[in-house]
């Protein structure tokens, strides 16, 4: 169902992407080989988690809460965060760039845990809900070939490579209520929240492979576009040898320790990138012949 | 300027792959973990007694449950369960330690109503129970010690008010040998809290010494460590304060030597390396030692001697008032090498711990979830994590 989802989505924005190039006849057609363009691009980005080795500090016959429960895709809006950086392409041809966008990252995903006890001794049962979001910041180094499909100011393009990410900072927050209900309402004030950083807990660096499609605009001394990135983690992030270390306090408090997962993201963003070479040659259009 | 930009972008790329790709890490599951053995029943209470590593590389756990009822686990190598069985409400009041003989395991019990000594075998496929014998002039057993070769039972003789011990033959159905110390004072009340896990645990230890045993318990109207020769004959003593004072952790290390822990009320005290005399007439007020003011000295002081990187070390565990378990690490002359703090925020109290066959440690904690519900938990410490502590990596 989330494929589909996702599939439908993608398919959309390639016919939408195609529909807006066709239908803009211009005069003038870019001129790309050999250009240098240097710019900025941000945006947000929606991560899905995929468990590689799940793992539980509670060893019970009857906890069924204990499994993590992660965001469902069509929650997906709660593991949003953002992500920005500078931009850099070279023509390689009119048609072929490669890409190299150097940014700052942050993931973010939740999962959800419950525990329960009855105590008909002392009539102390006992309910515990917890929210579990990680938010992880890295130092992106993505490298792209970019396939401009037309030549115009309206040009959509494609775009696939590879990246590797240094961590920079992680940090957990967990919120608590006293119902197991499949939410934790984080903003009432009858929630308990903790927060610790889990840097210790990740692994320094982590690499995938990236593709997606966007629509530039090229004005004279300019372009500004927006791109759509699948970013597909190829390496598991956590430190199997610190997962139990207890960095953060939060293992028997909260009975967690990190799954192992590896990312899964989607980005969205805005691009604006100048030409800078060369110097006295800025503007990017050319005359059409035809 | 084309070709600049593109071997730069390649050297960051290519660089970065090979740093993210090139480490290859052997790491197990097995070496580091934590488990937590829970129940949503919130009326049981567990209070973990001994832990053994079996031949397969799991573990054997025994433990009190709702008082003095006995149960009994065994994990695998990674802290799954492999099997539970809580024993018949006739046994109770396990003496805290697993004897493991010739790769079976044993636990040393009292009859509920009879308060005579058992000893039972456990299956260790299915974890039923097998009785090996009773001892019924044996009453209200307190502690055991095993090794290959011979085993002790230490026990109160309600009639006569005296801390009895007993050697058994190899097959633990009779006693070779016994002996006795004079209480001089009835220390039933005492007992019956501790028996029942009601009230105050007493550290009940029997050591064997290179010339006899050195144990804890009650002697001359206090709580007491006494030396005893081969025969079972009293030697010498350190006598505690009454009953809030006394050595509560000892770890023989050779001839006279001893690694020790004391209490003196609520404070609590080690030393890695004094020298005792085995026919001396003293006071445990006088062996000197480091406060540990952190430390509870009203729980479990776990005493080991551990191997690190092929080197002997003495390793004391203690359970602090800030919730931690604080395990101290000492060169074999005693001196404080390394130190760590494990667990934070909830409860973590020790109980026992063993040396693993990959050089790590296994500690056996009590975990009070959600601040009221006391569980079994085993934190398995590497290899390598012993060797950061003392620095050595």
């Amino acid at each position: 169902m989330n494929k589909q989802y996702l599939l439908k989505g993608i398919l959309t924005s390639l016919i939408l992407v195609f529909a807006i190039a066709n239908t803009n006849a211009q005069d003038y057609y870019v001129y790309r080989k050999n250009k240098v363009f240097i710019g900025i691009y941000g945006g947000v980005n929606f991560t899905m988690p995929e468990v590689i080795k799940s793992y539980s500090v509670i060893n019970s016959d009857n906890q069924p809460g204990n499994e993590k429960a992660y965001t469902e895709f069509s929650k997906l809006k709660e593991n949003m965060s953002n992500q920005f950086g500078f931009y850099f392409t070279y023509g390689l041809s009119n048609q072929f760039s490669l890409v190299f966008k150097p940014g700052y990252h942050t993931y973010r995903f939740n999962y959800l845990t419950s525990y329960s006890w009855t105590d008909t001794v002392d009539f102390m049962n006992t309910a515990k809900e917890f929210k579990h979001r990680q938010n992880l910041s890295y130092f992106t180094l993505p490298v792209l070939i970019r396939w401009d499909l037309a030549k115009k100011r309206f040009t959509p393009f494609i775009q696939v490579g590879g990246y590797c990410d240094i961590l920079h900072q992680a940090n957990k927050s967990i919120f608590t209520d006293a119902t197991i209900d499949g939410t934790v309402d984080h903003k009432n004030n009858l929630s308990e929240t903790a927060n610790q950083s889990i840097s210790k807990h990740l692994k320094t660096f982590s690499a995938g492979v990236v593709g997606g499609i966007g629509l530039s605009y090229y004005a004279k001394s300019f372009t500004i576009g927006v791109e759509c990135n699948y970013r597909y983690g190829l390496m598991n992030i956590f430190n199997d040898r610190q997962r139990f270390a207890d960095h953060t306090g939060f293992t028997a408090e909260y009975l967690d320790v990190m799954d192992q997962i590896k990312l899964r993201n989607i980005d969205v963003q805005l691009v604006l990138t100048f030409p800078v070479h060369p110097l006295p040659d800025l503007n990017i259009l050319r005359r059409s012949k035809y | 300027m084309k070709f600049r930009f593109i071997k730069l972008v390649s050297f960051i790329f290519i660089c970065s792959l090979f740093i993210t790709g090139c480490k290859k890490d052997d790491f197990k599951q097995e070496e580091v973990f934590v488990k937590i053995f829970d129940d949503t029943d919130g009326n049981k209470k567990f209070v973990p007694l001994s832990i053994q590593q079996t031949e397969d590389g799991g573990y054997m756990i025994l433990s009190a449950v709702n008082g003095w009822n006995i149960f009994l686990m065994k994990t695998d190598l990674n802290g799954e369960v492999v099997w539970k069985n809580e024993v018949d409400g006739e046994h109770v009041n396990a003496a805290p330690t697993l004897i493991k003989k010739q790769g079976n395991y044993y636990f040393v019990c009292m009859d509920r109503v009879g308060l005579f000594t058992k000893i039972f075998q456990i299956n260790q496929s299915s974890g039923s129970i097998t009785l090996v014998n009773s001892f019924n002039s044996m009453l209200f057993p307190t502690a055991v010690y095993s090794d290959e070769n011979t085993t002790y039972i230490q026990n109160y003789n309600r009639v006569s008010y005296k801390t009895e011990i007993h050697e058994l033959n190899s097959t633990l159905t009779g006693v070779v040998k016994s002996g006795m110390i004079d209480v001089f004072t009835s220390v039933e009340n005492e007992l019956v809290n501790h028996n029942s896990f009601n009230g105050r645990r007493f550290p009940f230890i029997i050591q064997k010494t290179s010339n006899g045993i050195v144990m804890t318990g009650f002697y001359n109207y206090s709580f007491s460590a006494v030396f005893l020769n081969s025969n079972l004959q009293f030697t010498g003593t350190y006598n505690g304060a009454g009953f809030n004072g006394g050595v509560n952790t000892i770890l023989p290390l050779s001839g006279n030597q001893f690694a020790i822990g004391k209490f003196s009320n609520d404070n609590q005290y080690f030393n890695a390396n004094c020298t005792l005399n085995p026919s001396t007439i003293d006071i445990a007020e006088n062996i000197s030692a480091a406060g540990y003011s952190e430390l509870y000295s009203n729980k479990p002081i776990v005493t080991k001697s551990i191997k690190i990187n092929g080197t002997n070390y003495i390793c004391m565990l203690g359970s602090s008032r800030n919730n931690y378990v604080l395990m101290s690490i000492y060169n074999v002359d005693g001196t404080l090498v390394g130190q760590k703090k494990i667990g934070q925020n909830t409860p973590y109290t020790i109980y026992d711990a063993v040396q693993t066959s990959d050089e790590g440690m296994q500690l056996l904690i009590q975990v009070k979830l959600a601040g009221m519900y006391h569980r079994i938990g085993l934190v398995k410490i590497s290899d390598e994590q012993l060797k950061e502590i003392i620095g050595e990596e």
